[in-house]
């Protein structure tokens, strides 16, 4: 496993584009946090009240909330780094180096097992990003500090991981049948934004229920919109395990299907 | 025999296109093996079932080399065109390889000395010339003290410099008792490498065979006379040769081993047969693979 990392390490530590883009993922994330407050004071300014209580009020940084908060806004930029993970996977097709790889001497399962244990990896460092910034802003944001309500919803933390990892795994499991970049996110985003949602629509519209096993569906439904409970509507308050066992079907799913491509296809 | 690399009834189907029918052949350990064959015959095809990138449709092959399932890190190989990661240099795409190949990084320096490389060590892939990016292949593929080479067309868009280059580099490693595999379309690279070679066309086997012995086929000669019909009579009822057959300008014959050249022609002499050329005939590939493919259409 150590080995396999080192690979991905010498593969990506000179890889300026894969850098550049995370690091613009992380800083974006930090702004799209730390704006929050601004959009509250600007909403505010407009005269707007949430029945009664206004914006800036809102506890938006307070531990225990903040880690529902802050995994949900990250939830919704997810595409950024699955496109930085799409090009990683589509550039091993276009440099024909995942075939050069295998003449080498590693095999199909090493060479897949090395782009999850990746996936991992970035899945693993979002979710200590969020834990670091929730941290400081929560410090010097939120008005109780004690070890319980800086804990008490931190399992939203490792939902955000596991929302990450299946996510990357729908991202693979594209890279790996389209093989080019440029084809592959066109795909990724119309079937997260389009193609999924409207078929679940429409499901959901004929029979209730079943559209929470979609997979987009599913890894959405980890960490669910938290904002309603400041206009004091039902909020989820901790991690379903259901959710959590669905994505794991699906992650599970996307994984073999992309080792059986992997194991069936030349790679010419 | 001490075999390598046994390959039996090797096929791969495209729909309804065979690229491979049925290869049976057996590489001798040591060896340098030339795959011959003309553009779209099979060579690629059987390179890559042999290093696992193109599934087989039917049929086996087993190395003789290393643990079991662990033989392509003792295998080096180059498939069509050098493939690295442009945006890294020729160091760090050679410990990617190493890191593959569960061995030391101490063994990079040494071998970008041997092929001429240790100047643009710290370069990326991408700012090096197509006879760069083949010499760094040749070091990737030398990494691991590999027990046997593939070679797919090695020269493959080379200036006259570089196919000298690389063809001397394949010679020091022959000459290291490597088995080499070699595959490409130019006779003359083949000839001047190789100890064994195959033909394939269209898929299908249609010669193997040992450059060596068919070189040592020295008592073969061309012939001319003014009178050829007269020249043919004595070829037809002569003992002292093999076989002979009628060339465009003349004929050419093979002459039995106990019988010196010398003795043939005072029997022509005394034959009354007057000749206008006679000369030996050196053993050439490109000729020999244009009968096989003659033969076979």
């Amino acid at each position: 496993m150590i080995r396999l990392l080192q690979i991905e390490w010498i593969k990506l530590r000179n890889y300026r584009p894969f850098w550049i883009l995370s690091i613009l993922y992380f800083i974006g994330l930090l702004l799209f946090y730390l704006g929050g407050q601004f959009l509250l004071m600007w909403i505010e300014s407009e005269g707007v009240e949430l029945k009664g209580i206004k914006p800036t009020m809102l506890p938006i940084y307070d531990f225990e909330d903040i880690w529902h908060n802050f995994t949900y806004m990250a939830s919704l930029a997810k595409v950024i780094p699955a496109f930085i993970f799409l090009m990683i996977v589509t550039n091993e097709y276009s440099f024909k180096t995942l075939r050069q790889n295998i003449i080498d001497g590693m095999t199909r399962k090493e060479f897949l097992f090395s782009k999850l244990l990746l996936a991992l990896v970035y899945s693993v460092a979002s979710m200590v990003f969020i834990f670091i910034s929730g941290m400081i802003i929560g410090y010097f944001g939120s008005p109780v500090i004690d070890f319980n309500s800086i804990f008490g919803h931190s399992d939203f933390l490792l939902a955000h991981a596991i929302e990450m990892f299946a996510f990357f795994s729908f991202t693979l499991l594209l890279g790996i049948t389209i093989r080019r970049t440029g084809f592959a996110l066109i795909l990724l985003l119309l079937y997260t934004i389009m193609f999924e949602p409207l078929f679940a629509l429409y499901i959901g519209y004929k029979f209730e229920g079943p559209e929470m096993f979609f997979p987009i569906k599913a890894i959405n439904l980890l960490v669910e919109n938290p904002f309603t409970k400041y206009v004091l509507l039902e909020t989820q308050q901790h991690i379903k395990w259901t959710s959590v066992l669905i994505v794991a079907v699906w992650a599970g799913i996307f994984n073999y299907g992309s080792y059986l491509i992997l194991r069936k296809r030349d790679l010419l | 025999m001490d075999t390598i690399l046994h390959i039996e009834g090797l096929s791969k189907q495209y729909g309804k296109i065979t690229a491979l029918n049925k290869l049976s052949i057996e590489i001798p350990r040591k060896s340098v093996f030339g795959l011959l064959g003309p553009n779209g015959s099979g060579k690629t095809t059987t390179l890559g079932m042999i290093l696992d990138v193109i599934e087989k449709s039917e049929g086996s092959f087993s190395w003789s080399i290393g643990e079991k399932g662990n033989e392509r890190k003792k295998i080096g190989a180059i498939l069509e065109s050098p493939n690295f990661y442009p945006y890294l240099s020729a160091v760090n795409n050679l410990e990617l390889v190493c890191k593959i190949k569960e061995v030391d990084s101490a063994v990079i320096e040494p071998i970008l000395k041997q092929v001429g490389l240790i100047d643009r060590k710290d370069d990326a892939f991408k700012t090096y010339s197509l006879g760069m990016k083949q010499r760094l292949a040749i070091a990737s593929a030398l990494l691991a003290d590999p027990e046997v080479l593939i070679l797919d067309e090695p020269t493959n868009g080379l200036d006259p410099m570089g196919i000298v280059e690389i063809r001397q580099i394949i010679r020091d490693i022959a000459k290291e008792g490597r088995t080499i595999i070699l595959a490409s379309h130019l006779l003359d690279e083949v000839q001047k490498v190789c100890t064994h070679f195959c033909v394939l066309d269209h898929g299908n086997l249609i010669y193997t065979g040992n450059v060596e012995e068919l070189s040592k086929e020295k008592n073969q000669y061309s012939i001319q006379a003014k009178d050829e019909a007269r020249l043919r009579e004595f070829l037809d009822g002569s003992d002292q040769i093999k076989s002979w057959k009628k060339e465009e300008e003349g004929f050419t014959f093979v002459l039995v081993e106990s019988i010196a050249i010398e003795q043939f022609v005072e029997a022509l002499s005394n034959a009354q047969v007057y000749i206008k050329h006679l000369s030996q005939i050196t053993f050439n590939l490109e000729k020999k693979f244009i009968e096989i493919l003659d033969q076979k259409s």
